[in-house]
């Protein structure tokens, strides 16, 4: 089989049977990228010379016989909001086009560490603000399903490369959906963990109380070793959990959902949900039952909230996070040519470092925590997030998993919404409530839409901690839809050259 | 746009209105490292030498809090008879200024860590009791040097250049309640106040708490109330504080300054006002357009601090005891009156004399040589005596040296003049100029017998019985030893030779 | 308002329609103190981006103030919710009391802090000139 083609297990498996070097699939992937990257644009940087020489370092140390860590070897695509010291991290916008971090992100640290190959960095929406990667400063990423349409955001690039087979596993950013609906939608597996479960630390920040890092693969054993190689309590960011890595690899292997109790939630349905998805999702509901899982109707009465409460605090956190762009000490500086002031090179800089989405945000975000509107906007928003908790607390009092489309459409078209802000916010309808409440959750594929021939994602919510049973139940899903498809769904994928 | 102000002397203008003023007081604390990440708070460093991601606010740094600092807080808290929350948070507090590397500062806003407590102090023999609304914690900005203009102000500068060694250093702030009913004294209480704050800061060892170096900053609120209406007038804030004298002008100053607007029927503009040490003056700062709304809400990179009660009273029962219980106790220990006790105080000399009493003089010494040649040369150099180059244990040894008769005042004195100079302690001052009192009778016999002859009609007298005249001899004998003879063995020998 | 996608190639139709639309409509319904119902002006906006210091230029305010004017009023629908006694969440975790030891960690080299830096003098971030801040 081709080096890309195989999964991140495959591949962890013959690198220690030194069947194959960690160069040589290094330098598969690297080569895979240069076939296709032209069309998907997932990438922002290669870093190729760094990656071979990870490899040639692992290589060695496997030659010395030392023992390595599972991912030692395996490709990894990071997302470019995370810090890698002296390589390029742009987060997708023109005000940090350039800048080379003089430090590592915590999660950084533990992929080199793992000795996993960090292949390259992903594009993204600016400031993982979007759906689509249409907002980054550096143009699209493209679905490999269809390069027509987009491939989700705001790690659309990392969700790409690793559907279009060139990275095995990558990793991302949940805020309000930005790996689930990214994964959904190219037909992989994202998890967004338990908040606080992985290191923020050298990830820079959107929504801080929100930000999740998270793993994408294209099998739910992949992501579930990906999601235990970064995860885990980290010092240097005080809300960072304090307990061990739920078992999420053993889930993942026992895949046995029988005697689980599993919520479908009933205001995450309806109208403005695409016909295909429903009924792939219903599907997938099914199967679970047959599966042996007791399936029942949860009602969460304030979800319907969820997507406004969202759109008041993750931009109020993010009017303040993204403050520090002023031109000062990195990034861009515009204007300074010894007639401007510090606040009018400040001001023009940020107009034209930063995107129009990122300024609608941080417009509203200031909006929403200025004199007078506080209570009624972000104080409110903020008591709606208690409700949306309890919600949950309430439906995990009755059920183990609650499920739920991963989100209302398949893949939009490039340039679809990118004149309606409104349209392009619908799409986290179903991821939202999870971020907000800090619960772990997962985006497993669950078929094409009869429509458009595109993927369908299922999501799956756990309480906080409970990681596992995500890929219990995601794994149960896949075995079973693998079994009834014949073959991983991806297999199908028609927009690149196979 | 008036070119100075007008102004209403002191005496009058208390007499028709009433004074109320606030004091906002930054400490440095003197915690190791910064106050949410492990880079070292040393004075002096290289410029961006003690620096990290996080205190240099880089895209995806996080803040992480200094338990120490908290301890400190607490500390100050307790101290000032304040209630410590059980819980609370951190805020930010967003706007934008270049030593800021983030573009908002991380602090507490409504939810203090404590809250409403009081600190006593005499004025006139009268205690006055000074309510404290809150104690924060916070973090400090970078400091920028202005180039191209004059001075290196910022007014006129062509450029700045930003260190950010001292960005994150924490700081706690003191914020009084409204200090009412001071009348005529209210410059005096400001002063007092922040006298009597310095010093139980220091007794508690969370700051060095100086003022010339920044590590206890003050900005004065001021407000006059028309006598009987009571209305409470519109207060300015005065910065750039830089000493408790100008605590005491800046105040005196801003009484004077209102006054004259409110006759002359005008309204005070809320604003900062910035205190000009040359001319005791204040002068308004930038006015704004717009006013600053920093839109405060909770830190969601930190969790809430919740000191559970036992760590509380484990740092009150740790407390070291507050100076006006120290002074009450000393005051019997020692033996001193209080007019005694307030010469000390008023020299800025407690913590000093005591440190010597603990290295070994009698109370009755360290109150002389500390009241007495040092605070005199303190003054000349316009110091504190603690800013003396010397240290308690040195002038213990001083005192040592002279009780047993190796020294006497007046070579102590120049002992002092060598260690102050920096030419070592007591002793090795002595070997080095040689000061040692002579104490050698051979030695002191040949310097008299040549004063008795140098001076046979003096030695005549002196035989004749006009004991007096010795003087004259001791005071040649003195001379040729260079001051180095014990002046009243000397006066034994000649008399002893000439009976 | 609606959203259509036209799957010309499928002949199907489906509409995005309730979601938005109940965003929109159910807004303004309880009169209270700053309420969205008053659309955001054109000069909120630009007092706003000087705020955040952004030098919007006019015809990026001409653009942004209706669609900002869209999406507050349709977040402001949390203002439905009744929550009278219902705490506020900042963080879903229950996380108190995280800290670290008053200990010395090593720092960045001045030349690392530095080297991103748009201009540098006397080793320091040499910005532009600051106009007098008290």
């Amino acid at each position: 089989m081709e080096l890309t083609r195989m999964t991140a297990a495959e591949l962890s498996a013959a690198l220690a049977r030194s069947e194959v070097s960690a160069t040589e699939v290094t330098q598969a992937h690297l080569d895979r990228i240069a076939a296709v990257d032209d069309r998907v644009h997932a990438f922002l940087h290669v870093a190729a010379d760094s990656a071979l020489a990870q490899a040639a370092d692992v290589d060695k140390r496997r030659t010395a016989g030392e023992q390595l860590a599972p991912l030692a070897g395996v490709p990894v695509a990071v997302k470019d909001v995370f810090a890698t010291k002296n390589m390029p991290t742009t987060c997708g916008s023109r005000i940090l086009a350039g800048w080379h971090p003089p430090y590592d992100a915590t999660i950084t640290q533990r992929l080199k560490q793992a000795g996993a190959i960090i292949i390259g960095k992903t594009n993204m929406d600016e400031f993982a603000m979007g759906s689509s990667t249409e907002n980054s400063a550096f143009g699209p990423s493209r679905n490999p399903w269809d390069l027509a349409k987009i491939p989700g955001g705001s790690s659309g690039g990392s969700a790409a490369a690793v559907a279009a087979y060139q990275a095995p596993l990558a990793i991302g950013t949940d805020t309000g959906g930005s790996i689930r609906q990214p994964a959904a939608v190219c037909g992989i597996v994202g998890t967004k963990p338990t908040y606080g479960g992985s290191s923020r630390y050298g990830v820079v920040a959107f929504a801080s109380s929100l930000d999740t890092p998270g793993p994408f693969g294209r099998t739910v054993l992949d992501t579930a070793l990906l999601h235990e190689a970064i995860s885990g309590h980290d010092p240097m960011d005080s809300t960072s959990i304090d307990a061990p890595v739920p078992p999420v690899v053993a889930a993942a292997r026992e895949a046995d959902v029988s005697g689980m109790r599993i919520g479908v939630v009933s205001e995450l349905s309806g109208d403005g949900y695409q016909p295909g998805v429903l009924s792939r999702f219903a599907e997938a509901v099914e199967l679970l039952e047959s599966l042996g899982a007791k399936v029942t109707e949860v009602s969460c009465p304030h979800f319907g909230y969820a997507l406004p409460a969202y759109y008041l605090i993750a931009p109020s956190e993010a009017s303040s996070n993204l403050a520090r762009f002023d031109a000062m000490r990195y990034g861009l500086r515009a204007g300074d040519d010894g007639t401007r002031d510090a606040e009018e090179v400040m001001a023009l800089t940020r107009e034209q470092g930063f995107g129009a989405e990122v300024k609608r945000r941080i417009i509203l975000g200031t909006y929403a925590l200025s004199s007078g509107y506080y209570d009624a906007y972000y104080g409110k928003a903020q008591q709606v997030r208690t409700l949306i908790i309890r919600d949950f607390d309430a439906a995990f009092g009755q059920v183990d998993v609650l499920v739920s489309p991963a989100t209302p459409t398949t893949a939009f078209g490039l340039g679809e919404r990118t004149d309606d802000p409104m349209a392009m916010y619908l799409a986290d309808l179903c991821t939202i409530p999870s971020d907000l409440a800090g619960n772990a959750a997962i985006s497993v594929p669950c078929g094409l839409a009869p429509e458009d021939g595109l993927p369908v994602g299922l999501q799956v919510m756990a309480p906080a901690l409970a990681d596992d049973r995500l890929y219990r139940v995601a794994a149960a899903a896949e075995a079973a839809f693998t079994g009834r498809w014949g073959q991983p769904l991806l297999a199908s994928a028609k927009g690149l050259d196979s | 746009m008036t070119i100075s102000d007008t102004l209403v002397p002191f005496a009058e203008a208390v007499q028709r209105y009433e004074p109320v003023i606030g004091l906002e007081t930054h400490v440095e604390l003197g915690t190791r490292t910064k106050m949410f990440c492990g880079c070292t708070t040393t004075f002096g460093g290289e410029p961006n030498s003690q620096v990290c991601p996080v205190c240099l606010g880089l895209p995806g740094s996080l803040p992480v809090v200094n338990r120490m600092a908290i301890e400190y807080a607490i500390r100050i808290g307790l101290a000032l008879n304040c209630s410590i929350a059980s819980w609370c948070r951190f805020a930010r507090k967003n706007y934008f200024y270049p030593d800021m590397p983030k573009n908002f500062q991380i602090s507490q806003y409504d939810e203090p860590l404590c809250t409403d407590g009081g600190l006593d102090i005499i004025i006139d023999g009268e205690t006055v009791r000074v309510g404290i609304e809150r104690v924060h914690l916070e973090e400090d900005t970078g400091k920028s040097l202005h180039v191209g203009g004059a001075t290196g102000r910022i007014h006129g500068a062509d450029y700045s250049l930003v260190d950010y060694n001292r960005a994150g250093i924490p700081l706690v702030e003191i914020v009084t309640k409204p200090i009412t009913g001071t009348g005529a004294a209210a410059p005096v209480v400001a002063r007092t106040y922040v006298t009597e704050l310095r010093d139980l800061l220091r007794s508690l060892h969370v700051s060095d708490v100086r003022m010339e170096e920044g590590s206890l900053r003050c900005d004065v609120n001021t407000s006059l109330s028309p006598r009987g209406s009571g209305v409470w007038g519109t207060r300015t804030e005065t910065k750039n504080v830089n000493s408790l004298r100008s605590v005491e002008r800046a105040v005196s100053f801003e009484i004077e300054r209102q006054a004259a607007v409110l006759d002359a029927g005008g309204r005070i503009k809320q604003e900062t006002r910035h205190f000009q040490e040359d001319t005791g003056t204040t002068t308004p700062g930038r006015s704004k357009e717009e006013a600053q709304d920093y839109r405060y809400f909770p830190e969601p990179d930190l969790v809430p601090v919740a000191p559970s009660r036992e760590w509380v009273e484990q740092i009150r029962a740790e407390l070291p005891e507050v100076p006006s219980v120290v002074r009450a106790r000393l005051l019997v220990e020692w033996d001193v009156s209080e007019l005694e006790m307030n010469a000390i105080l008023n020299a800025h000399a407690l913590e000093l004399v005591r440190e010597t009493i603990a290295a070994g003089a009698s109370p009755a010494d360290a109150r002389k040589w500390w009241l007495g040649e040092l605070e005199r040369r303190a003054n000349q150099a316009g110091v504190e005596p603690a800013g003396l180059a010397i240290t308690p244990v040195q002038v213990a040894r001083l005192a040592e040296l002279v009780s047993s008769g190796a020294l006497n005042d007046r070579l102590a004195r120049d002992v002092i003049d060598g260690v102050l100079a920096g030419q070592g302690g007591p002793d090795e001052v002595v070997a080095a100029r040689g000061l040692a009192v002579v104490q050698d009778d051979g030695a002191l016999t040949v310097a008299v017998e040549a004063a008795i002859a140098a001076s046979p009609d003096v030695a005549a007298k002196i035989r004749d019985g006009k004991v007096a005249a010795a003087g004259v001899l001791v005071g040649a004998v003195m001379k040729a030893t260079r001051g180095q003879a014990d002046a009243a063995r000397v006066r034994e020998l000649i008399l002893a030779r000439l009976s | 308002m609606h959203l259509h996608s036209n799957d010309e190639r499928a002949g199907r139709e489906w509409t995005v329609t309730a979601t938005v639309t109940a965003l929109l409509l159910t807004a303004c319904r309880d009169a209270a103190p700053k309420m969205a119902c008053m659309p955001i002006t054109r000069d909120e906006v630009a007092y706003l981006a000087r705020l955040s210091r952004i030098a919007l230029s006019d015809a990026e305010l001409d653009h942004l103030a209706p669609q900002l004017d869209q999406i507050i009023t349709a977040v402001a629908q949390v203002q439905e919710v009744a929550a009278d006694g219902i705490p506020p969440t900042s963080h879903a975790i229950g996380l108190t009391n995280v800290f670290r030891d008053d200990e010395p960690r090593p720092c960045l080299t001045p030349e690392a802090a530095l080297s991103q830096a748009p201009a540098v003098e006397q080793q320091r971030f040499k910005v532009p000139r600051i106009l007098g801040e008290d």
